[in-house]
């Protein structure tokens, strides 16, 4: 009886052991998924109003430094995890900028595309987000 | 199990330098072909903490086998395989930085776990012959890992990954890209001295591992083990659990040495998907028995000056070759010449220590009968 018990006991162990196991690979990667993040400085139509492009802005996404995203242009980052931190600085032709900085989540096979003109001008609808192609 | 019979003469001098033949060789010929290949001490100090760091792990993966009596374990490299394994998949699932590696470490693991429990299994049944039947092992898993990577992934094994795929659709590059990992533990945590960069977090790593040799030596499983590689029938007949004993110490080895592997290739960054790991267990054993260890006795110490010793001439010699010869490819030549030879000389040296022994006891104890009868007759 009491072999029994131990040897049920020590299988629950096992058993618990790889679901610790699997649970810290998804985690790590969850954690570790590298994701493609698209930055475009384009015209956009958000809600039916549309948002011109019409000044440089320079990018930083999770410490990634874009540097300058010319009109119409689009930069991409390479950058892990599932918390991301994007910081813009439109810089108008009298040498005054604006600055902004937003925080966005992504899952693992996500892959983001931000609108810079309209990262300014709207709440929602400046994160477009896609499944990555495997 | 120190040999005894070689070190007991009566100089200290000569006792240490018989105990130690062949690291004072190395240090001897270094002395020599360190100011001939005319690299600055800096150059020299950044390659040896480099190379300490990328191979250590790979060396310690060894110290278990041998406190066990298995000897030297070249089935390091069916972990080296898992570790690939493991990296081949954490590339694919596009994992990136440390938690890449951890991942890979995670994915290797069981892996590693069942070629260790198979290769265990196999060297209990080739008892006494355990080195050249665990080299024969790797070559065996070697098999068996080329064909699942050449044929079974991306066919069988779902790898999705176009930059990991022959241009066929299924199989595995010949060489792959690291860029994600390389040198992510590494840079983790490092420090420049003096323009010397030194890897702390990588160290870290390895005094961890250092530490938990150590203190596994002094657990019971760590005692059967040391008993179990001084004489197997008294520690079966002292209620141990030969033959599990010796499986568990190869499983041991064979994680290890997957977690070697992925910290070997982080800091290379680059995989050799089919010949890699091929080199591992000379390297990592030359390494071992440059720094004054035997097929029977490894200490941590021999673990580090093995490696300084050993990348040192790696390090030196084809520019020494170079000015002595005038052709850095003789430097190469000796550099696969010290990995092979060391190997040979020192099994010889223990081969022939062993014998040595033998013959000594058999006399001391025909001696000691023969005085034994003696007394009988003359009572």
């Amino acid at each position: 009886m009491g072999q029994e018990a131990d040897r049920m006991r020590r299988n629950i162990i096992r058993v618990a052991l790889v679901v610790v196991l699997v649970a810290l690979g998804f985690g790590l990667y969850v954690l570790g998924k590298e994701h493609t993040i698209f930055v475009e400085n384009k015209d956009i139509v958000v809600d039916g109003v549309e948002y011109k492009s019409a000044n440089t802005i320079n990018v930083i996404v999770d410490d990634i430094e874009l540097e300058d995203v010319k009109k119409g242009k689009r930069k991409v980052a390479y950058s892990a995890g599932p918390w991301h931190r994007i910081k813009a600085v439109e810089v108008f032709p009298d040498g005054t900028t604006r600055e902004i900085e937003r925080k966005f989540t992504l899952s693992p096979n996500d892959t983001a595309v931000i609108n810079l003109v309209a990262l300014f001008e709207v709440e929602e609808g400046w994160l477009t987000i896609e499944q990555a192609e495997r | 199990m120190k040999d005894q019979s070689l070190t007991r003469a009566k100089n200290p001098l000569v006792r240490f330098v018989i105990s130690n033949a062949v690291p004072i060789l190395f240090v001897i010929l270094l002395i020599f072909a360190v100011p001939l290949s005319g690299f600055s001490t800096d150059y020299l100090l950044n390659e040896i903490i480099t190379r300490l760091g990328r191979n250590s792990f790979l060396v310690i993966s060894l110290l278990i086998p041998v406190m066990a009596g298995m000897g030297l374990n070249f089935g390091i490299v069916l972990g080296a395989m898992a570790g690939q394994i493991g990296l081949i998949f954490m590339l694919d699932w596009g994992v990136v930085g440390i938690p890449g590696i951890v991942l890979a470490m995670l994915i290797g693991t069981p892996i590693a776990i069942l070629l260790g429990m198979l290769a265990g299994m196999i060297l209990n049944r080739a008892k006494g012959r355990e080195m050249v039947t665990s080299m024969i092992l790797g070559f065996f898993i070697n098999g068996i890992y080329q064909l699942t990577i050449l044929y079974g992934m991306g066919s069988v094994i779902p790898i999705a990954s176009d930059k990991l795929l022959l241009p066929r659709g299924y199989g595995v590059r010949n060489a792959i890209d690291l860029i994600s990992i390389r040198k992510a533990l590494d840079n983790m945590w490092s420090i420049e001295i003096s323009g010397v960069s030194i890897p702390l977090g990588v160290f870290a790593i390895i005094a961890a591992l250092c530490i938990f040799v150590f203190w596994f030596t002094r657990t019971k499983l760590g005692q059967d083990m040391r008993a179990v590689g001084q004489d197997m029938q008294v520690a079966a007949t002292a209620g141990i659990n030969v033959d599990r004993t010796r499986t568990l110490s190869i499983i041991i080895s064979t994680v290890l040495a997957c977690y070697g592997q992925i910290i070997f290739l982080q800091n290379i960054g680059t995989i050799n998907t089919y010949n890699s790991h091929d080199q591992v267990g000379t390297f990592a054993i030359a390494a071992l028995l440059i720094g004054g260890a035997s097929v029977a006795k490894a200490t941590i110490p021999n673990v580090f000056i093995g490696i300084t010793l050993f990348h040192l001439t790696f390090i030196v010699a084809p520019r020494a070759g170079k000015e002595l010869l005038g052709q850095a490819q003789i430097g190469e030549f000796f550099r696969v010449f010290v990995s092979y030879g060391i190997i040979a000389i020192s099994l010889a040296l223990y081969a022939w220590r062993r014998q040595v022994e033998k013959e000594t006891e058999r006399r001391q104890a025909k001696a000691a009968i023969k005085a034994a009868v003696e007394d009988g007759t003359g009572g």
